[in-house]
């Protein structure tokens, strides 16, 4: 006997036998496709809109920062600090200081002066996002000098004067050359106590206000080379200026962009159940086209096909199923990123930077055709189980028929390895859909109890209707009769489609449920009507009188939400003075003016981290 | 070399178990063609299948050049049916999505390695269908699909072939060419030929006729000697 290795069937052979089949079942396999195109559909819309809608917020968030980080402190900085972040800029990274300061100007005609925010800059490098609006338009570089500022209007409109007169700030006198209408990082720079008015840096240093001791804030703001890890410069700012409040412009819209991850992975994971129930229905239809194609898998195998040789027909066949419709979906989802911004326009306050989310679709593309692989591994590998002799008759002995089903379980290693490959999978897979390792240890593990309850539940309903219809057989008519006995004969699929069913309830009653939770969460931290215009510093004595003015506001909209404020100063914590207090990125001078708030009741929206209210 | 010692195959229907082959002992010499006949349920065609490695014995063992195939792992015994064993069956068991000459093609694309396609366009042509090799089983004749299995059970040449009732669902015309084409195998390259059959013309033609009676050999005679 020849003892060389027998040769197996390549996979040009295999794949023309797979695709020649597929040919001949088009109308069975074409409900494979779309259960998978569905799935896919489902998982890359939401991720791709997702994507493309947190692309913009973050876009959007540099704009508001006009950087991509910021490092605020209330000093100058040292010599050495000067020196380690000239080492940052040699390695691409620009910075750019902004300087935020009160100061009293005046207009030469009229005596009385002015509280203003003034804030000075380098218009060379400032903005590094977003663009300074002028009125007349013009470019801050060209109209911001060291003898010039830009102010707001409501400064004109208060010291009465207009663009091209002077101001004197400090020691010195600038010309206004233009009406600031818009600066990109209005929100990071503060509550502003008075108009503002913009300078240079060089101008503000001319003027001489800034003293030993003078109140002033410096922003330092840098602008990454493109790629550039940011939480990693992040970190050696924080190390570079320990008194700094380092922020980047991830954080600029905390409550959104959350809500929108926190979403999205709810969603993501949505789809994947979705998908698994696709994948379940793939997996019997694959079942069924098996079970069909027995006699052919018994001829290949007594001609000398082993049942790796099979396998591979079947496994290319799957995984072009899952390819196929995976791309279809694929295009789908594509087709509903494009349509969600048309439905949520009016919710949206951005207009979206579409774009062809590679990640998404990719994502969605593994997704599908991962699931549907896995799901299909059962099937596939019953056959292994084929015997040839089925050639030559039928009806074959099954060696499990004689065996008790706790024999038959412990015997069916292979299926129960392939269980857990299937959970490990899809545990993985909705890992990376929820970037979470927890989330996807609890979606295996639920999912793994909910087929097991459903399952049993399913066996259960099986067997009580085998009851009763041993009992009523008689009195049933033959149709009813036969239809109901056909879900328990042998080979059918009834508990897996039972099962599937419970599956799908479930998954729409979860939805619904989550919509609910999910809505409400966002009205409370991104609604519509969250406040947009803050009075600060009213007296208890004038509340009322504020109240009733605005009640009198047409514009003004919803109730009108007082929040008490009285402004303390922090003497120790934990026993510890504030002094010798360890703060990391906290400027201990902010300890000295804190804003104190009380209530009944925890606020809505708070939740207690630790102790009670 | 076929030796068959004390074969038995039985298999559990419910509770009852049914004996289909009862202490089987046969030797079956390189190029001799056996004809197994029997009545229907006699045990015929699970001989066959026990002799073809298709199938597990209960008790016993089959040798096929010395090498016991009862109890050989799953790929190894692929590797024996694929080398050294043809089939034709009754039904032809042709795969219905390939054509003639890819079904042909195919135990050259499992076993053989290599390009076949020369070996396999000849054989179809020597049983006479040269025009039908891009046709599919379905576009062909009950006995040129037949024609197709032999071509398919030639093609690597194998030493012994085990045929299944095959001109059971030809006319007398397509049965005769078909036994023919069975014979010329046999005599031509020496393959050992076992053929199960109800037909006693067709066991004429055969060196040997082993008859089946309740899964018991009753009669094993050389055709010579009868």
């Amino acid at each position: 006997m020849r003892t060389d290795q027998k040769p197996s069937l390549t996979w040009a052979s295999a794949a023309k036998i797979a695709w020649r089949e597929l040919q001949a079942s088009r109308a069975k396999f074409l409900f494979v496709i779309i259960s998978v195109a569905i799935g896919v559909a489902a998982l890359t819309g939401v991720r791709g809109f997702s994507d493309s809608f947190q692309k913009t917020l973050l876009g959007e968030a540099r704009t508001i920062m006009a950087a991509d980080l910021s490092a605020r402190m209330f000093r100058q900085p040292t010599q050495e600090e000067e020196q380690q972040l000239n080492v940052m800029g040699s390695h691409g990274i620009q910075r750019t200081q902004v300087t935020d300061t009160v100061s009293m100007v005046s207009s030469p005609g009229d005596p009385v002066p002015l509280l203003v925010s003034l804030k000075a800059v380098d218009p060379q490098r400032y903005p590094f996002y977003g663009t300074v609006d002028l009125q007349p338009a013009g470019d801050l570089r060209q109209v911001l000098t060291d003898s010039t500022v830009v102010v707001a209007e409501d400064l004109l409109i208060r010291l009465h004067t207009q663009v091209g007169a002077s101001l004197k700030i400090g020691d010195s006198t600038f010309r206004i050359t233009a009406v600031l209408v818009r600066e990109p990082d209005r929100m990071s720079s503060g509550m502003g106590l008075g108009p503002r008015v913009m300078m240079t840096q060089s101008a503000l240093e001319k003027s001489g206000l800034l003293q030993q001791g003078s109140r002033s804030g410096e922003r330092f703001l840098f602008k990454l080379p493109a790629n550039n890890n940011i939480a990693a410069v992040r970190s050696r700012l924080e190390q570079v200026l320990p008194d700094a409040q380092v922020t980047d412009f991830r954080e600029s819209n905390p409550a959104l962009t959350d809500g929108l991850k926190r979403s999205t992975g709810l969603l993501s994971l949505i789809c994947l159940v979705a998908m698994v129930l696709g994948a379940i229905g793939v997996a019997m239809a694959m079942r069924a086209h098996l079970q069909q194609r027995i006699e052919v898998l018994a001829i290949m195998k007594s001609i000398g096909a082993r049942s790796s040789d099979i396998l591979r027909i079947y496994l290319f066949q799957t995984v072009l199923l899952g390819l196929v419709g995976g791309l279809i979906g694929v295009c789908m989802g594509l087709g509903v990123e494009w349509i969600f911004p048309s439905l949520l326009g009016k919710f949206l306050p951005l207009r979206l930077d579409l774009r062809l989310p590679w990640h998404s679709a990719l994502a969605g593309l593994g997704t599908g055709i991962l699931t549907t692989v896995l799901f299909c591994l059962p099937p596939l590998l019953q056959i292994r189980s084929v015997r040839p002799n089925l050639v030559l008759r039928r009806m074959v002995e099954e060696p499990s028929a004689q065996q008790s089903w706790w024999t038959r379980l412990r015997h069916s290693k292979a299926q129960w390895i392939i269980a857990i490959v299937i959970l490990l999978g899809l545990g993985a897979i909705a890992a990376a859909l929820s970037d979470s390792v927890v989330v996807g240890r609890w979606f295996a593990g639920a999912l793994c109890a909910l087929l097991v309850v459903i399952l049993g539940v399913s066996a259960l309903t099986l067997r009580l209707l085998r009851a009763f219809l041993s009992r009523t057989r008689i009195h049933l008519q033959s149709a009813v009769r036969h239809g109901l006995a056909n879900l328990y004969r042998p080979g059918n699929q009834s508990a897996a489609v039972l099962a599937a069913l419970g599956m799908g309830v479930m998954l729409i009653l979860t939805v619904f449920l989550m919509q609910h939770g999910v809505i409400g969460e966002m009205k409370l931290t991104a609604g519509p009507n969250l406040p947009n215009i803050f009075l600060v510093d009213i007296s208890s004595r004038e509340l009322d009188g504020v109240k009733k003015l605005l009640a009198q506001q047409p514009a003004v909209e919803g109730d009108v939400e007082t929040l008490p404020s009285v402004a303390g100063r922090i003497i120790s914590v934990d026993g510890t003075a504030a002094e010798g207090l360890k703060l990391k990125n906290y400027p201990k001078r902010l300890l000295q003016t804190v804003s104190l708030t009380w209530s009944a009741g925890l606020p809505v929206g708070s939740t207690m981290a630790q102790g009670t209210w | 070399m076929i030796e068959v010692r004390g074969l038995k195959k039985s298999i559990r229907n419910g509770n009852r178990t049914i004996e289909i082959l009862k202490c089987i002992d046969l030797s079956i010499p390189a190029g001799q063609f056996v004809a197994i006949m029997g009545a229907s349920g006699s045990g015929k065609s699970t001989l066959l299948g026990l002799l073809a490695g298709l199938d597990l014995p209960t008790e016993g063992s089959v040798f096929i050049d010395g090498t016991e195939i009862s109890h050989l792992p799953e790929d190894k015994l692929a590797e024996v049916r694929g080398r050294k064993l043809g089939f034709v069956f009754q039904s032809f068991q042709l795969i219905p999505t390939l054509t003639a000459l890819e079904n042909v093609l195919l135990p050259h694309e499992l076993n053989g390695g290599g390009d076949g396609r020369a070996t396999a366009s000849a054989l179809l042509r020597s049983v006479g269908l040269a025009d039908r090799l891009h046709h599919y089983p379905v576009q062909l004749s009950g006995g040129e699909q037949q024609r197709v299995a032999l071509a398919r059970a030639f093609v690597l040449q194998p030493p012994i072939i085990f045929a299944d009732e095959p001109t059971g669902n030809l006319d007398s015309e397509n049965g005769a060419h078909v036994l023919d084409l069975l014979l010329q195998r046999n005599r031509s390259s020496g393959a050992t030929l076992v053929l199960v059959t109800h037909d006693a013309q067709v066991s004429c033609h055969a060196d040997r006729r082993v008859v089946l009676r309740d899964g018991m050999i009753v009669e094993d005679t050389m055709q010579g000697a009868a």
